[in-house]
């Protein structure tokens, strides 16, 4: 029985462990948990595992736990952590494909806030081919609550959309799109005025 | 040179103090920009995360117009998230960038080769070579050429350079800037306009990026982290030269200083703000659109205080 559970959970390390190989081309049984990459991540102050114990977990193939992580959503791709690992480990590009993982898993629960905001994101750039001044994306501060255009929005001005028409032979950025995507028929966003923006909130 | 010129959303959008600043300082050292007809977004953060074959295909449609549209060898681009966007779609489409298999929802690298290229319905020919700020300035000699070009000293006014990090990372998209542990060449152009660069610990940290807007705590305070070093070595301003790095640090400041009890303040700008100051520059052509205030730097140089 206690023979049965370890060659399991072996199995279970050596399985994520491949997985991660496969995908990058990286062996990380070569991390010497020397913890340069966690001593190095400005965003560990707001991680539960930091790098290096993230790459401790896959080697003991805990997979949900990494998964569900939501280190990986802190993480923001600065790639100091690849620049510095001694045994030329790309930790960013781990936590990159981890994260498409994740997102394929549909584990992000615990980062919904970020998923959500580059969903937001994503998505104005389809209607629009630009992100749009003055349009909702939750820019915004604690102080200065988002919306309308927030913060950022003080500052911007209108500007010709320019990427939904066909200029010169360049197909629009709706047509690449719908091809990209593969939406056979539907009609193009409407063309509407940029709406006013609003003011700060006076308290 | 002539080269293609891509400002992506934000600088279009909110950093008219950059853009301007920058044409300025282009026309000195003899870069000539022509910016690309009909682009789009580059996808960036969000393509990067949420979907392979927009990561690939945004940026990628935009390299191909540029090819079609302006026929320049070099795209230029001054936002670094930009930056890294293009370069990691050119660098996918030559070797695959090591990313080689099942991503959601798509199987393989070369059928999202494929998809973003039919997709695009233009000839991509890969030839077009991506250059951030630093790479452009470097090319044109900029140091030697801010020291020809100097109007107005900047009287050793104390700054540090924040490089941030898609500028410099990772050091295979950014062979010609040479080490990225060692880079100085924000330095060099600040000490060649007169100004006094101090060294510093987070010169090329990270701030938080898009943390502080989609988990507002969380990135508020790694932009804290910034801005505590700066004014602990005694900068009187941060250069910067991301919009993202800019929003964060100039127009969040006092969010993110109020979250770590600091009372402090310190302004923040373009280095094209900066060099453009320098190189004589009308001050009132110039967009200043500071959340902080600038004046006291205006009044150290012996400007007319600005807009703020």
């Amino acid at each position: 029985m206690g023979i049965q559970l370890t060659i399991e959970k072996q199995k279970r390390q050596l399985d994520f462990l491949n997985w991660v190989r496969d995908t990058l081309g990286t062996d990380l049984r070569t991390c010497t948990l020397c913890g340069i990459c966690t001593a190095c991540c400005p965003a560990r102050v707001n991680m539960e595992f930091a790098p290096m114990k993230i790459i401790e977990l896959i080697r003991l193939g805990e997979r949900d736990r990494v998964l569900t992580s939501k280190d990986l959503w802190e993480c923001t791709d600065c790639k100091l952590c690849t620049q510095r690992c001694p045994v030329e480990i790309p930790v960013a590009e781990v936590l990159d494909v981890l994260r498409y993982l994740s997102l394929k898993e549909s584990r992000t629960e615990r980062s919904k806030s970020r998923v959500d905001f580059y969903a937001r994101f994503l998505e104005q750039v389809k209607t629009y081919g630009r992100l749009e001044p003055g349009e909702d994306l939750g820019w915004g501060t604690p102080s200065r609550p988002g919306g309308g255009g927030g913060v950022l929005g003080m500052f911007a001005k209108k500007q010709k959309r320019e990427p939904l028409a066909t200029i010169r032979d360049v197909p629009s950025f709706f047509e690449f799109y719908k091809k990209l995507h593969g939406i056979a028929e539907e009609p193009p966003p409407e063309m509407k005025p940029t709406p006013p923006r609003k003011g700060r909130e006076k308290k | 040179m002539r080269v293609s010129y891509f400002p992506g959303c934000h600088i279009k959008n909110y950093d008219t103090n950059y853009e301007k600043s920058l044409d300025v300082v282009c026309k000195q050292l003899g870069v000539e920009t022509e910016e690309v007809l009909n682009w789009s977004c580059c996808g960036g953060e969000a393509g990067e995360r949420l979907d392979l074959l927009t990561r690939v295909a945004y940026p990628l449609r935009n390299l191909a117009v540029s090819e079609k549209l302006t026929k320049n060898p070099v795209l230029f681009t001054p936002c670094p998230h930009c930056y890294r966007a293009f370069s990691f779609s050119r660098h996918f489409m030559e070797n695959g960038d090591g990313y080689a298999m099942d991503f959601p929802p798509h199987t393989d690298a070369e059928e999202i080769k494929n998809k973003s290229l039919q997709a695009i319905g233009l000839p991509y020919s890969g030839k077009t070579e991506i250059k951030n700020l630093l790479e452009i300035f470097e090319e044109h000699q900029a140091s030697a050429k801010i020291k020809k070009f100097l109007l107005r000293d900047l009287k050793g006014l104390k700054v540090v350079a924040y490089y941030g990090c898609k500028t410099i990372r990772p050091s295979v998209y950014t062979e010609d800037l040479g080490d990225p542990e060692k880079i100085d060449l924000m330095e060099k152009y600040l000490k060649s306009a007169g100004a006094e660069p101090l060294p510093w610990r987070h010169a090329t940290t990270c701030n938080g990026s898009y943390l502080t807007q989609s988990a507002p705590e969380e990135g508020l305070r790694m932009t804290a982290e910034i801005l505590k070093e700066a004014l602990h070595v005694g900068a009187e301003a941060i250069v910067v030269i991301c919009p993202i790095c800019f929003h964060n640090l100039d127009a969040l400041q006092r969010d993110a200083l109020r979250l770590v009890g600091e009372r402090a303040e310190i302004p923040v700008f373009y280095l094209t703000e900066l060099l453009a100051v320098a190189m004589g520059a009308n001050i009132a052509k110039l967009d200043w659109t500071h959340t902080m205030k600038i004046d006291g730097v205006f009044k150290k140089l012996g400007l007319a205080v600005g807009k703020k």
